[in-house]
């Protein structure tokens, strides 16, 4: 999973939920309750979700429509930007060479 | 199995303004989220779990709305968190909550699903860090993260505006905001605006930090054509556009970035409503499919209704307004009242309706996409995301006389996870641009389940009905 340049968390204005720490791939990652799966991601520099054929794929609509953030939650496929973190939820990003 | 009055499914300013109407006169209804919370979309909050010290102005629109629904939510049933998958004889929904399948009968249906963005592609477009401008909006009002320093938005409408005023507001360093269309056609909006003091309120909110920002670029008649980076989108190309959005050649930019957001303004969401077989007609002036709906929001049968984006796009307002008429009218059936007092508000509610359609108009007239872009897509473009299908090979297709949009599934368009929402408009657009009517284009079938649900979900579903 590539880590890019790291996102913010805006800090004005709002107090986030209680720390949660999620792992995504073998690696722990910080969260806070009330995130977004995809959005922890992202926040953490993680933005390749999937891979298609090759082709890397991450959040596209982040409102459940394309399912291009699909990810592997505790052994589910879940749509990354639809699920809220929880402390000790297992992630594994996917791979598909074949069409389903 | 629960039986309703009334199930009202989207709780976004349709559905909300439905279920009061309904709930306040003592009818026994249902209403139907994927959110955890109501709101829809627009009126979003953040999350629960999150402590607001300062509301953002989006979210004080709604605020009215969302209060009164609270007030009335001890007598209406909520299932948050939950997606209709099914609906079968008119009468029965099928739902996925916590993984489990639930059913319910209803006696009227309201159909708020609301709208979805439209997005042409360009090459890279599936590239990480490419999302709509609506999903990044929705990353910063509603989960406050700015996700990158650089950010460019390409397409056309007034969300371009609204979340590049945001990202300023989070403190992007740099926003560069390319618009097919120019300053000038923008300007026919203005006396419109002045007409609304909503509208007025908002574009100045949106306005005054994009002003005196020099982080903020304009870039008219000029959009995003292709991007590039090795897992995430790194730099984009943009160009000029010429009167029909034709990409102009030589005038093309590179410039870094972090994010691109994309966005051609909205589509009703209509898959339900296809899937209960309501009739829809193509607006050839927004470019899309809309449920075919009388004066009332029914569409097709006694006690189908839609409202709201889904019904054809108009904003918030004009959804608040639709979903009223469609509660109020659904309680006049239930109630059987000879009651012309009923039929006085819902005369005066369409009058109200008149001027926001103007505006809405107008609205269409400016930003509706023109053909250039279209065209411009090139042919090893991806087009269909969920299974790699390019340009070419959608052509292709249509060239080789696969003219009905279905057939154009042989390609695997329309086959994968989203089954179409994401790229059915664009396809649509290949077929009409190759010279074909709509009456042969037809529309995109929606069969049950209407989302990819796991079929363990089905267990409980299946096991009940076979033991009938």
């Amino acid at each position: 999973m590539s880590k890019g340049l790291e996102a913010i968390r805006i800090t004005d204005g709002i107090e986030r939920g209680k720390p949660v720490t999620i792992q995504v791939n073998g690696e722990r990652i910080s969260s806070f309750a009330g995130e977004s799966l995809a959005t922890a991601l992202i926040a953490s520099g993680r933005w390749v979700f999937q891979t298609h054929k090759g082709r890397p794929m991450g959040v596209f609509c982040n409102i459940g429509i394309c399912h291009s953030c699909l990810v592997e939650v505790d052994g589910v496929t879940e749509r990354a930007c639809q699920i809220e973190v929880k402390d000790g939820m297992i992630v594994k990003t996917r791979q598909f060479d074949d069409s389903l | 199995m629960e039986s309703f009055d009334a199930v009202v499914l989207g709780l976004g300013p349709a559905g909300i303004a439905a279920s009061i109407e309904l709930a306040q006169r003592g009818h026994r209804i249902a209403v139907i989220d994927e959110s955890p919370e109501p709101g829809g979309r627009i009126y979003r909050k953040p999350p629960s779990e999150f402590h607001v010290i300062q509301h953002w102005d989006r979210h004080k629109a709604g605020e009215h709305l969302l209060a009164r629904f609270e007030d009335i939510s001890d007598s209406i049933r909520v299932f948050s968190r939950t997606q209709v998958w099914g609906c079968f004889d008119n009468s029965t929904l099928t739902a996925i909550r916590d993984g489990r399948t639930l059913e319910m009968n209803f006696r009227n249906l309201i159909i708020c699903e609301g709208a979805m963005e439209r997005v042409i592609p360009f090459s890279g477009w599936t590239l990480p860090g490419v999302m709509t401008v609506g999903g990044l909006q929705k990353i910063l009002l509603n989960q406050r993260i700015l996700p990158g320093r650089k950010v460019i938005l390409s397409g056309t409408g007034p969300l371009l505006v609204a979340v590049g005023s945001a990202l300023i507001r989070c403190g992007a360093q740099s926003v560069d905001i390319c618009d097919a269309t120019g300053w000038v056609e923008n300007l026919i909006l203005l006396p419109k605006i002045l007409q609304h003091s909503f509208l007025l309120q908002e574009a100045l909110t949106y306005w005054k930090p994009l002003l005196f920002s020099r982080r903020v670029h304009f870039h008219r008649h000029q959009a995003v054509v292709s991007v590039s980076g090795k897992d995430k989108v790194e730099s984009a190309v943009i160009t000029r556009l010429d009167q029909q959005w034709r990409p102009m050649p030589g005038s093309e930019k590179t410039i870094e970035t972090d994010i691109v957001g994309v966005h051609h303004g909205f589509l009703p969401a209509n898959r339900l409503t296809r899937l209960c077989g309501c009739s829809h007609v193509y607006d050839s002036r927004q470019l899309c499919f809309r449920p075919d709906v009388d004066a009332y929001g029914r569409c097709g049968g006694e006690n189908l209704y839609v409202a709201g984006d889904a019904a054809g796009i108009g904003g918030a307002i004009l959804a608040e307004i639709r979903g009223k008429i469609a509660g109020l009218h659904v309680a006049f059936r239930l109630e059987g009242k000879e009651d012309s007092a009923f039929l006085d508000e819902i005369l005066s509610l369409q009058k109200r309706q008149k001027k926001l359609r103007q505006w809405n108009d107008a609205l269409t007239r400016v930003f509706t996409p023109k053909k250039g872009l279209y065209e411009a897509i090139k042919d090893d473009t991806i087009v269909c995301r969920c299974e790699g299908v390019q340009a070419g090979v959608i052509r292709n297709a249509v060239a080789s006389g696969m003219d009905n949009i279905n057939e154009i599934k042989h390609t695997r368009f329309a086959m994968g996870h989203c089954q179409g929402r994401v790229c059915e408009s664009v396809v649509l657009e290949f077929i009409r641009l190759s010279g074909i009517p709509m009456e042969r284009i037809g529309i995109l079938n929606v069969r049950p389940p209407m989302i990819p649900i796991p079929s363990s979900a089905l267990e409980n579903f299946v096991k009940e009905h076979l033991a009938v």
